[in-house]
Formats: C-alpha cells, structure tokens, sequence
C-alpha cells in the first residue's frame, strides 16, 4: 500500500506557487471541503448503481489528492475509476468505503503538515 | 480586465484589447487554463502568474471557448475530463475554428491516463502535462510551446507585411498607391523595411514626376490652342473676301460720314433738294 501522504508532493506543490505556505493552506482547505461532497456523490452513484456517475468524482479525487500527495488515495480513486469506465459497478462500495478511510487520514496527515507549514518532517 | 486574470502577483491585471499581439518570450504569455479541479486551477494561475504569464481560469470546455472567442491567448492548458464540455470537444472546437486553430494546445493529465493523451495528441494537441504537476516540467513545456507560437507569429506577421509590399505594388500600377498603407513595414528595421521605404520614396518621387509632366502638359496644350486660334484668325482675315469686305466697310463710312457732313443741324428732317 502506498503512502499516505508523500510530503515530497507537497515541498513540489509550495515550490509550484511560489514558496508561499499561506497559498497552500488556502489550497488544502479548497480540497478538505470538497471531499464530502465528491464522497457523496460516490456513494449517491454506487446506491444506484450508476457506473457512469461514478467517473467524474472518482475522477475528481484521484487529481486533487495526487497534487496534494494523498497517493492512497489517489490510487484508490483511480480503481474506482477505472472500473467505472468499464461500466462495473462490482466492488464500488467497499472501494468507496477504502477511499474515505484513506481520505480521513489524509486529513489528519494534512492538519500535521500545515503545522510545520508544508516541510517535510 | 477578463475574468479571473492574474499576472505576477497574482493580483488583477490590465488586459490588451481582443486580438492585441502579445510578446511571450519578453512579457509572458496570455494563458487559458481549463480545469474543472479548482486545486488546479489555482495552483496553475499562481504557478504561471509568478513566471510573468498573464493567466485566465476557466471551469470548462464551454468557458473556454466563450473565452478563447472573446480574447486573445498565447496557448491553452486543456484538462481532458471535465462536465459540460471535456477537452476532447474543446480540443476539436478549436481546431475547427480558422481563427483558433494555430493557439497551441497542451493537454492536462494523469500520469495513466496515455490513451486520451495519444488521443488529443493526434487531435492536433502540441503536448500535454502530467498530473500531479512538477514545476521544472510545467515551465519547460510552456516556454517551448510559447517559442514556438512566438516564433509562428513572427512568421504570419512577416508574411502579411510581404503581402502588404506586394499590394503596393499592384496598387501603384492602377494609379491608387497609399504611401500610408507601407508605414508599418516601412518602421521594420530588417531588409523588409528597407524595401518599404525604398518602394515608398521611388513612388513618391515617380508620382512627383508625373504630376510635374502633366502640369507642363496642360500648359503646353493651352499654348497651343491659342497659336491655333491666332492662325485662323489670320487665315480669315488674309484673304480677298476678307480685303474686299474691309474695302467695302471704308466706302460705307466715308458714304456714311459725307452723308452727315451735308446735314448737321437737320438730323431726323427731309434733307433739302439740291438744284
């Protein structure tokens, strides 16, 4: 299983806007509150079992948690997405279930590294 | 300004009207970017906005080209995934479009995602940029796909003002030559230039001549025309008729003037009978 933050990402994305932590707080905040709405809209698509509907979240979350070095994450996003476009819908709940667990300790890594202002430990 | 333009500090600003040429390689380039991920969105802008590049944010493919129509872009950073209209559309929209087709494209996407990157690349797009972004990678591409579109816009400029020189010419053989239409090429400092302003100072000088020709011309003709007029007046009055007439005319006088001599004081009265 792969990590669940890559602090690396996260000296690239700083080093991407220009060194400036402040600008990467506003970034995590864009994309803490946005989770549950993509995490909704998951779980909204696999309760009726819409591969189709399932893309474009599952989408969603592989880019943003990538950028913000959520590699678990990412990784798991991508499978739910990958089947979607097949039109599988099999596995989609435990996927989804695996992606908020990996989601909630992306946040609690996240919260960690905003403390040390986005350098790597 | 356009909506969500930032440039360097990424702050607001002054936006060049539509279809205003800009220079890449000197002031940064004007750059649509089209993401639906607002993380990326801003990252890009700021990224971009801190190399000088003037920068546009749009959600998507329907966006874009409200934007790309509306104003003037150096080169378009396309997601591929996105509501309303993806990038595959957009892509094909504006390779449809005359006007839009030479905006360089490169594609945003995942590092898994190669078949639609294949994709748009067959579509017409010059490159594509991986997600998540590196910035050696994302300045790189930039800055050669800028060259480029610098470079090709150089070209397109040259070749217009060529033609330029060319309707010049074609304009000076009717007679309808504008010394203004060259100014433009006439300021280039290349071989161009020179030509424009060689080609403009002959044709005003050519131009001076012929006015000159035809004033002299038109004064000629009007000489002429009055040693015409003298001639048949001589001609006229060297003949017998006219010597005859004239002879005529002197005895009608003299007759006319003995007659009055004989009456002076009687005008309007019976003349007296002379015995």
């Amino acid at each position: 299983m792969s990590e669940v933050l890559e602090e690396q990402a996260l000296a690239t994305l700083l080093e991407m806007v220009g060194d400036d932590p402040a600008f990467v707080d506003e970034l995590v905040d864009a994309y803490l509150a946005d989770v549950p709405v993509q995490e909704a809209a998951l779980r909204d698509a696999a309760a009726r079992a819409s591969a189709v509907d399932l893309v474009r979240p599952a989408h969603t979350l592989k880019g943003a948690s990538l950028n913000l070095g959520g590699t678990q994450a990412a990784e798991i996003a991508r499978e739910i997405e990958q089947r979607a476009r097949t039109g599988s819908v099999v596995g989609a709940e435990e996927l989804i279930a695996s992606l908020e667990e990996a989601n909630s300790a992306l946040e609690v890594a996240l919260r960690d590294a905003r403390e040390r202002r986005w350098r790597p430990a | 300004m356009a909506p969500g333009m930032t440039d360097a500090r990424g702050s607001a600003s002054k936006a060049p009207a539509p279809g205003a040429a800009s220079d890449p390689a000197t002031q940064g380039g004007r750059i649509l970017v089209v993401d639906d991920a607002a993380i990326n969105r801003l990252t890009l802008q700021r990224a971009l906005a801190s190399r000088g590049h003037h920068v546009e944010a749009v959600v998507d493919g329907v966006e874009a080209m409200d934007a790309l129509r509306a104003r003037t872009f150096d080169l378009v950073l396309l997601d591929i995934e996105m509501p309303r209209k993806d990038g595959f559309e957009t892509l094909a929209e504006i390779k449809a479009d005359e006007r839009l087709r030479q905006v360089p494209v490169i594609v945003i996407s995942s590092l898994d995602d190669t078949s639609s990157v294949a994709r748009c690349i067959e579509m017409g797009a010059l490159d594509h940029l991986p997600k998540p972004f590196e910035p050696a990678v994302l300045h790189a591409r930039l800055g050669a796909a800028l060259a480029a579109k610098r470079l090709r816009d150089l070209e397109l400029e040259y070749l217009e003002q060529v033609a330029r020189v060319t309707h010049a010419a074609e304009a000076l053989e009717g007679d309808a030559f504008d010394p203004a239409a060259l100014e433009t090429v006439a300021a280039r400092p290349d071989a161009l230039g020179v030509l424009a302003r060689t080609f403009t100072r002959m044709a005003t000088e050519v131009r001076a001549r012929e006015e000159a020709l035809r004033r002299q011309v038109r004064e000629l003709t009007i000489e002429i025309d009055e040693a015409r007029q003298a001639q048949r007046v001589a001609e006229v009055t060297d003949t017998d008729y006219f010597r005859s007439l004239r002879g005529r005319a002197a005895e009608l006088r003299r007759a006319v003037h003995g007659s009055e001599t004989a009456q002076p004081d009687a005008a309007g009265a019976e003349p007296p009978e002379h015995p």
